[in-house]
């Protein structure tokens, strides 16, 4: 079996404030092997999108969850991920 | 390990995403925070709307604390022309729906309204507003504090400084409560 044949799964990835400026788009839908983890997800942005690692203390969630960037739960298909970076509301 | 975009599905979700406000407000009149009140708008907040939303005909409350905020003419990087607020809306709402129960409950809150508003406002406009009600004054005043840090530590909102000749900037922020 070819890697295109193997199942996908789609995921919605969302970016925030000084992030967006950095991937010039608020949010993208990833298709993604049936095994990525959170983890994975995270290195594929971090390669398509370098400049995000100069932006400090960045959160992770996934379907309004907080997760661990390096944590190993595997991502399901229709799951939404949002990259959060510190907040300035009030 | 292999990603691309689906550009036409993106789009579409730009026009109908979660992360989406409502465009319009609606009153509340009923005791504690309502699940179908908004938190998050893109409107001008109504504080005579939010005040009135505190009269309590039943008497449970002696004393109503009301804290606006407003976008002033300087930030962090210098003269200030306008704000933009962005935010994540659904987790916003959510975690301010947290906010509202846990300050309830530590202060005995009877009555209580937050909204925040986002999009570009103009100087003076408010940005944002907390109202609630309690039996005796020392609550309310400790509880609006409790509830303005909350929002500041833990509600996915985010704001951009608009400065003179077209510069921008995004206000350096706090790292985001997680727990």
């Amino acid at each position: 079996m070819t890697s295109q044949l193997l199942p996908k799964i789609r995921v919605t990835v969302l970016y925030f404030a000084q992030i967006h400026e950095t991937t010039r788009k608020k949010q993208e839908i990833m298709e993604l092997s049936t095994n990525t983890s959170i983890k994975d997800l995270v290195s594929i942005i971090l390669t398509r999108y370098p400049n995000i690692k100069n932006i400090k203390n960045v959160k992770i969630s996934v379907n309004y969850h907080f997760v661990n960037s390096n944590s190993n739960p595997i991502l399901k298909n229709d799951d939404e991920v949002a990259l959060l970076p510190p907040i300035s509301g009030g | 390990m292999s990603s691309r975009d689906l550009q036409e599905e993106t789009d579409k979700l730009e026009t109908n995403s979660s992360n989406k406000p409502l465009k319009s407000g609606n009153n509340n009149d009923t005791l504690g925070p309502s699940s179908s009140s908004q938190r998050i708008t893109e409107s001008e907040i109504d504080v005579n709307d939010v005040i009135n939303s505190m009269v309590d005909i039943e008497g449970h409350s002696g004393a109503t604390v009301i804290f606006v905020g407003s976008v002033r003419n300087f930030g962090i990087n210098g003269k200030v022309q306008r704000m933009y607020y962005e935010s994540y809306a659904k987790m916003a709402e959510n975690k301010i729906k947290h906010i509202e129960k846990m300050a309830m409950e530590k202060y005995g809150i009877k009555k209580i309204r937050i909204v925040h508003r986002i999009g570009e406002l103009a100087l003076g406009n408010n940005s944002v507003i907390i109202a609630l009600s309690t039996p005796h004054s020392d609550d309310a005043f400790r509880a609006c504090k409790y509830i303005l840090a909350k929002i500041k530590q833990e509600v996915p909102i985010w704001k951009k400084e608009i400065l003179s000749k077209g510069n921008e900037k995004w206000v350096d922020g706090k790292s985001i409560k997680t727990n």
